[in-house]
C-alpha cells in the first residue's frame, strides 16, 4: 500500500516530505514524530525517500575524526560488559601497564578541549552579532586554517590551526610508519620553533588536540618528528 | 607491537580482528567476550572522536562513548543488519547518548523571553555552531551548502536541535526552520550519490 494520502489525521506524503529530514536527523519529536513514523510504515515512497535520507545523515557521523580515548577507557568499557577477557591473574599487570604509559595526547587534549571551549565562549561573549555569520564562513574567516601533511611529497594527514587568545592546533596523521612516539614543532612567523607535545602514533595513525603559545602568532609551519629528532613530515601554512 | 588505547590482544582476539563488523556483532549477541573486546578496540577512537567533537569535553566524551559501547554490547540481539551498517548503528547511538548530554548542559532552555534578553542570540547555539564549524570533516561536508542551510544542518545533526529550537535561535519562522533542514539534507543527498556514482 502506498501513498496514504489523507488517512489517519489527514498527513499525507505532502507532509511526510516536510518532515522526513528531520526524522533521519533524529530531531523529530512526539506526535509529529509518530505521525511522519506511522506514514512512512504504509507508504512504500516516502519509505524510500526516508532510506536515503537516513544514508545521509549516517554519513553526517562518519566525517568526524577518530581520538584517542583516555588511557583506561577500554579496561573500564570491558569491566563493564564483563569482557575484561584476560583473566583476573593479569589484570595487575595490566594495570601496570597502563600506569606506565606516557602520558598520551589524550590526557593533553581533555586540558586543551577545556581551553579550546572556554576560548570560544569568550569569543563569542565578546562578538559583535556579525560573529556567528563569520564563524560559518569558509575556514580562513572563522580562524581556521587547513595545511596538508607531507612525508617526502606524500600526503599523510592534515594539521588545522585556530589563531585568537588562546590558539590551538589539531594534527591528524594517518599513513606515517609503525607504532612509535613523535613530537610535534611549530614554526611561528619569525621563524621561531616551539615543540608542542609528543604523541603516540598507533599502526601510523593518530589524531591530537594541543594548546599553542599565546605568542605563537601566525603559524608559518608545522612539522612532525620522530623519537631521534628526524623530520618525518611537514605542513606549511605560509611559505 | 604497542596499540594505543588498549591492551595487547590476546591471540584469539588477533584471529578475530579480521572478522567483519557484523560478525563480531553477532558474537556479542550470543555473550561472546572476545567478540566484544575486539569490537571495543575497532570503534572505541571513532566513538570516542565524534562524542569528543560534539560535547568537546573529554571527560564528558569519555563517558558518552563507554555508555555507548556498553549499549552496543547490552543491545547486539536486536541490531539488524538489513536496516544499517554496524557503524551507522554504533555511532547512532553514541549521537543521540551525546544530544542527551547536551540537552542536560543546556541549563536554560531557548524561552523566547530569554532570547529578547540576550538581544537575539544565543550563547550556547553560537558556541555550538563555533565548535561545530571547527570540526573538520563536518566543515569539509557541509562547504557546498548555504551558509543558513549549513547552519540549521549543524545545529540539527550535531547538537539535536529541533526545527522549533533552530526557528527561534535563528529567529526565523518554523516553517523556514523546516525548509533550510530539509533543502540541506536534498542538496547532501545528491552531492553524496555524485560521489558514489564517480
Ligand atoms: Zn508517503
Amino acid at each position: 500500500m502506498t501513498a496514504d494520502r489523507t488517512a489517519a489525521g489527514g498527513y499525507g506524503c505532502g507532509d511526510a516530505a516536510a518532515d522526513l529530514a528531520e526524522l533521519a536527523l533524529g530531531v523529530l519529536t512526539g506526535e509529529e514524530r509518530a505521525r511522519a513514523v506511522a506514514h512512512v510504515e504504509v507508504c512504500e515512497a516516502c519509505a524510500t525517500a526516508l532510506t536515503q535520507l537516513g544514508a545521509v545523515a549516517d554519513q553526517l557521523l562518519a566525517v568526524h575524526l577518530e581520538a584517542d580515548p583516555p588511557p583506561g577507557f577500554e579496561r573500564r568499557v570491558l569491566e563493564r560488559i564483563g569482557a575484561a577477557g584476560e583473566g583476573a591473574s593479569r589484570r595487575g599487570e595490566r594495570r601496570r601497564r597502563l600506569r606506565a604509559r606516557p602520558v598520551t595526547v589524550a590526557t593533553c587534549a581533555a586540558a586543551v578541549v577545556t581551553a579550546v571551549a572556554g576560548f570560544l565562549v569568550g569569543r563569542v561573549w565578546g562578538a559583535p552579532r556579525g560573529a556567528v555569520a563569520s564563524a560559518v564562513a569558509p575556514s580562513r574567516s572563522s580562524g581556521l586554517e587547513v595545511a596538508g601533511l607531507r612525508a617526502a611529497g606524500r600526503a599523510v594527514g592534515e594539521v588545522y590551526a585556530h589563531g585568537g587568545p588562546h590558539p590551538w592546533l589539531l594534527v591528524a596523521v594517518d599513513g606515517l610508519p609503525g607504532d612509535s612516539s613523535v613530537t610535534c614543532e611549530v614554526i611561528d612567523e619569525h621563524g621561531r620553533s616551539v615543540v608542542v607535545g609528543s604523541f603516540w602514533l598507533a599502526s601510523g595513525r593518530g589524531s591530537w588536540v594541543v594548546s599553542l603559545p599565546p605568542s605563537a602568532g601566525a603559524l608559518r609551519s608545522a612539522r612532525i618528528a620522530g623519537a631521534r629528532g628526524a623530520i618525518l613530515a611537514s605542513a606549511t601554512f605560509r611559505p | 607491537m604497542r596499540v594505543v588505547g588498549g591492551d595487547h590482544p590476546s591471540r584469539s582476539a588477533r584471529r578475530l580482528a579480521a572478522v567483519s563488523d557484523e560478525a563480531l556483532v553477532a558474537g556479542m549477541a550470543a555473550r561472546d567476550e572476545q567478540s566484544a573486546a575486539v569490537f571495543v578496540r575497532r570503534y572505541e577512537r571513532r566513538v570516542f572522536g565524534l562524542a569528543l567533537a560534539m560535547l568537546g569535553d573529554a571527560a564528558l566524551a569519555q563517558d558518552v562513548a563507554q555508555e555507548a559501547l556498553v549499549r552496543a554490547w547490552r543491545h547486539a540481539a536486536v541490531f539488524d543488519p538489513a536496516r544499517a551498517p554496524v557503524a551507522s548503528w554504533l555511532l547512532t547511538i553514541a549521537r543521540n547518548l551525546a544530544i542527551d548530554a547536551l540537552r542536560l548542559r543546556r541549563s536554560v532552555p531557548l524561552a523566547g523571553d530569554e532570547l529578547a534578553r540576550l538581544g537575539g542570540g544565543d550563547r550556547e547555539s553560537d558556541r555550538a555552531l563555533d565548535v561545530a564549524l571547527s570540526i573538520p570533516g563536518l566543515h569539509a561536508a557541509l562547504a557546498g551548502l548555504p551558509p543558513e542551510q549549513r547552519r540549521a544542518l549543524v545545529l540539527a545533526h550535531a547538537y539535536g536541535y529541533t526545527a522549533a529550537e533552530i526557528g527561534r535561535i535563528e529567529q526565523i519562522p518554523l516553517g523556514t526552520a523546516k525548509t533550510r533542514i530539509r533543502s540541506g539534507m536534498a542538496k547532501l543527498r545528491v552531492s553524496m550519490a555524485g560521489e558514489a556514482d564517480r
